[in-house]
């Protein structure tokens, strides 16, 4: 069965590219052409993931979502923009979005950020459909359902879940994210303090201790 | 001349003493004269009687003798002739001291006198003559003789009683004039001294009253009304005194003109200065009071509704700089004030400036808002140029490489190896547009917030290691080795870890493309001196030529003949990166042995000093 896929960008050469790029029998692409198309085309129709554009005229990806929140209307979402910044990367989490993909993009990158976030979700349903087995919890499995409690607005769930991850690549995330979350509450030492244990935790390589550096590496890099 | 005024008024002064005394001398002298000269006469008189009186008794004496004897010896007769010489001598000399006028009372006496004194010697001129015999019976010839003597005796008491009362009345006379005299000195002197009193007054008016006249006008002068003139009314020391004083006040005048001309004129090229100025200036005095405002302003009062008080966040900020005395500069737009201007919302930044007197004491503020609503706009502008730039680059750059991947995937359709040769080509191209855009975006972004670096106290072997970490798989691909040499007990260093480790690995990867396979390069920290550390990058490579070395951290240098590989970008983000750390970034190379690459790396940074 395809999934739908919505593709929100008011350049058409984006969508055509998009279009093209996820051609195949995985995904059925629909495009809306503004942020006004997307929310009318959401309330319609149900989709499984939203390409959206963060930087459009008139109502902005931020503002889709925010008005999708408030419509109650809940669609994974990839924030796609040029260039994001801190504050932009923040308020897209607080609605519930926690993926980025920066322009411009390769069609194998949009695939597999397509693929991943759907895979998250596929977990979390099965999982709440009580297909799950009783084995524990890896911390990567741990990390997907924290990130969909983010995604379902349940910050105590997630940040409960976040902290119960000891180290790797899967803990400094969850560091990350603690610290996203306490800003969202207004909690700044907070925040700085999980940000400064994302340096201590993960190896060496990814040892990037500020949260400007981390989105630099999230948002900016290739 | 006041020299010839002076000894005028003292010349009158000695003519009139002169004068008086003259006549004083005349006068005594005369007097004396007068009086001697009746001395004289009545002497004479007296002199002259006396002789006759003498005279006669001697004569009468003979005839006493010779009428007891009755002879008249011929001495006798000698005798007789003699006296009678005196006797008219005398006479003579009394008709002499007649010729002076006298009274006729007097007259007429010397004439019974010269009378009585002829018929005297009638007489005895007979007897005489009648020889030495007196004839008998002439008994009465003795008592003719006797009376004549007699009158001629009274007649002289009578003369020298006259001269008696003429000498009291000379001596009345003279006194008399004398009296006079001394009058007529009292009234002399009595006139002298008017004189000389109105000429002292007169004297002392012509030199008093220009000196008044010049002290008042002095007061004048200096009571700042210079439109004044003294009359000159004179030639003398006081008229010049009075036309240089004019001169003087005349050149004050004209000091003063251009004095004021040029504080008018400063006044003007202020007024016009503060005119033309775009920014609102106010400024105040000790009291706070707005004393002075320009056209901007005024309007920017009129826009906010205040005429004598300032809004309150300003009026703090004056009160501020009043009491702490010190200028208060603000350069960020954090501290700018927001005022709602013609439905549009401007940015002041508020520059407070304190006057001083030149005691140094508070004389008053100005206010300088300095009008950064476009600065602003500028700013966010520039801000914003990242993300602008960043859009509408990435944006057609996406559908361009998206078609170039999917069309190179074949999925849309075969390609012939022509097609996916050059598709390729586009492909590569595509992607090094991308990374030259990336690092301009990153240059520009370091530039524009440099402040925004994020230190962390950083162990030098930590870092280097990591970039070392980072660049092991391009070394080994390359065949080249990496060593890591860390100066023992070195401090921790503040730093933009990310950033910093961005300049190692831009280093490395430099050094691991320019260095022959099998040698290696070396990662190396050292203290240099108390405040830096420097940390190096050193290669064995082929060298980097002098001529080149200068501008190798310059935008878009590339050194010439070696492949092109990117934007030539990398070295000036490093460079930016350094300098924001306030370090400094080097290179010494030598042809053909190898090259280093440095940079030192201060060990407080920019905020803790």
């Amino acid at each position: 069965m395809s999934r739908r896929i919505l593709v929100v960008d008011d350049e058409p050469n984006i969508r055509l590219s998009f279009r093209y790029g996820l051609l195949s029998d995985e995904w059925e692409v629909e495009e809306a052409s503004s942020g006004a198309d997307a929310i009318a085309k959401a309330q319609a129709m149900s989709y499984d993931l939203m390409l959206l554009d963060l930087r459009m005229p008139g109502i902005d990806g931020i503002q889709v979502l925010q008005r999708l929140n408030e419509r109650n209307i809940r669609i994974p979402a990839i924030l796609v923009s040029a260039h994001a910044t801190t504050d932009t990367v923040i308020q897209a989490i607080e609605r519930g979005t926690l993926d980025f993909l920066t322009k411009p993009v390769t069609p194998d990158q949009l695939r597999s950020a397509i693929r991943e976030v759907l895979e998250r979700f596929d977990f979390v349903r099965a999982r709440e459909a009580g297909q799950a087995d009783s084995r524990p919890l890896s911390d990567g499995e741990k990390l997907k359902l924290a990130k969909y409690d983010i995604f379902q607005r349940r910050y105590q769930d997630a940040e409960k879940l976040l902290r119960t991850l000891g180290a790797g690549d899967e803990a400094e995330e969850a560091f990350l994210l603690l610290g996203i979350l306490s800003e969202i509450r207004g909690d700044f030492q907070g925040a700085e303090a999980h940000y400064s244990q994302v340096v201590q935790s993960g190896p060496n390589e990814r040892k990037d201790g500020s949260r400007t550096g981390w989105l630099f590496e999230q948002l900016g890099g290739e | 001349m006041l020299r010839w005024r002076l000894s005028l008024g003292l010349v009158t002064l000695m003519v009139l003493l002169i004068a008086v005394s003259v006549y004083a001398v005349w006068l005594f002298n005369n007097l004396g004269s007068a009086v001697n000269h009746v001395l004289e006469n009545n002497y004479k008189n007296v002199r002259a009687i006396n002789q006759i009186l003498i005279a006669t008794s001697r004569i009468n004496g003979i005839y006493l003798a010779a009428d007891a004897g009755n002879v008249f010896s011929p001495a006798d007769r000698t005798e007789f002739a003699n006296n009678r010489t005196l006797i008219e001598g005398a006479v003579r000399l009394l008709e002499d001291d007649a010729a002076a006028p006298r009274s006729p009372d007097e007259a007429a006496l010397l004439h019974r006198f010269d009378t009585a004194v002829h018929s005297y010697f009638d007489l005895s001129g007979q007897l005489v003559q009648a020889g030495p015999v007196r004839p008998a019976g002439e008994r009465a010839t003795p008592q003719r003789i006797h009376d004549a003597t007699f009158l001629l005796t009274d007649l002289a008491g009578q003369i020298l009683n006259a001269n008696e009362d003429a000498m009291v009345a000379a001596d009345r006379t003279t006194r008399g004039k004398s009296t006079d005299s001394i009058h007529f000195m009292l009234v002399a002197m009595g006139l002298a001294l008017l004189i000389s009193l109105y000429a002292s007054y007169r004297l002392g008016q012509s030199i008093l009253d220009p000196i008044h006249l010049l002290t008042e006008f002095t007061g004048k002068i200096g009571s700042g009304d210079l439109d004044i003139t003294v009359p000159v009314i004179s030639q003398d020391e006081l008229g010049k005194l009075a036309s240089s004083f004019n001169k003087m006040a005349g050149q004050l005048r004209a000091y003063r003109q251009s004095t004021t001309e040029k504080i008018f004129r400063l006044n003007r090229t202020m007024e016009a200065t503060l005119s033309a100025f775009p920014d609102p200036i106010f400024v105040l005095d000790h009291r706070r009071q707005v004393i002075l405002c320009n056209p901007a302003a005024q309007r920017f009062a009129a826009e906010l509704g205040f005429t004598d008080r300032l809004p309150p966040e300003l009026q703090a900020k004056v009160a501020e700089v009043s009491e702490t005395q010190r200028d208060y500069l603000p350069a960020t737009f954090k501290d700018a004030f927001y005022y709602r201007i013609a439905d549009q919302e401007q940015s002041f930044l508020p520059r407070v400036l304190v006057m001083r007197n030149p005691d140094q004491t508070l004389h008053g503020v100005a206010i300088v808002l300095q009008d950064i609503t476009r600065f602003r706009l500028l700013d966010d502008v520039k801000t914003n140029l990242v993300s602008t730039v960043s859009h509408e680059l990435r944006t057609p750059l996406t559908s361009i490489r998206m078609a170039l991947h999917i069309l190179l995937e074949q999925k849309l359709g075969a390609l012939t190896p022509k097609q996916g040769e050059l598709l390729g080509v586009a492909r590569d191209d595509s992607e090094r547009l991308l990374r030259t855009l990336n690092d301009l975006l990153d240059l520009s972004q370091l530039e524009d917030s440099s402040h925004d670096l994020h230190y962390d106290m950083t162990a030098p072997a930590d870092i280097l290691q990591e970039a070392a970490h980072e660049l092991q798989e391009t070394a080994r691909a390359a065949e080249v080795r990496i060593e890591v040499d860390i100066e023992p007990g070195l401090p921790e260093v503040p730093m933009d870890r990310i950033r910093m480790k961005h300049v190692f690995t831009n280093f490395l990867d430099n050094a691991v493309k320019h260095t022959a396979a099998g040698t290696r390069v070396v990662l190396r920290a050292r203290r240099i001196d108390a405040r830096a550390l420097r940390f190096s990058v050193i290669d064995e490579g082929e060298g980097i030529p002098p001529e080149y070395q200068g501008r190798l951290f310059d935008k878009f240098f590339r050194v010439p003949g070696q492949p092109r590989t990117g934007a030539g970008l990398g070295l000036s983000i490093v460079r930016q990166i350094v300098q924001a750390h306030r370090g400094q970034v080097g290179v010494s190379s030598e042809l053909g042995r190898g090259s280093e690459f440095y940079c030192d790396i201060p060990l407080e940074d920019g905020q803790r000093v």
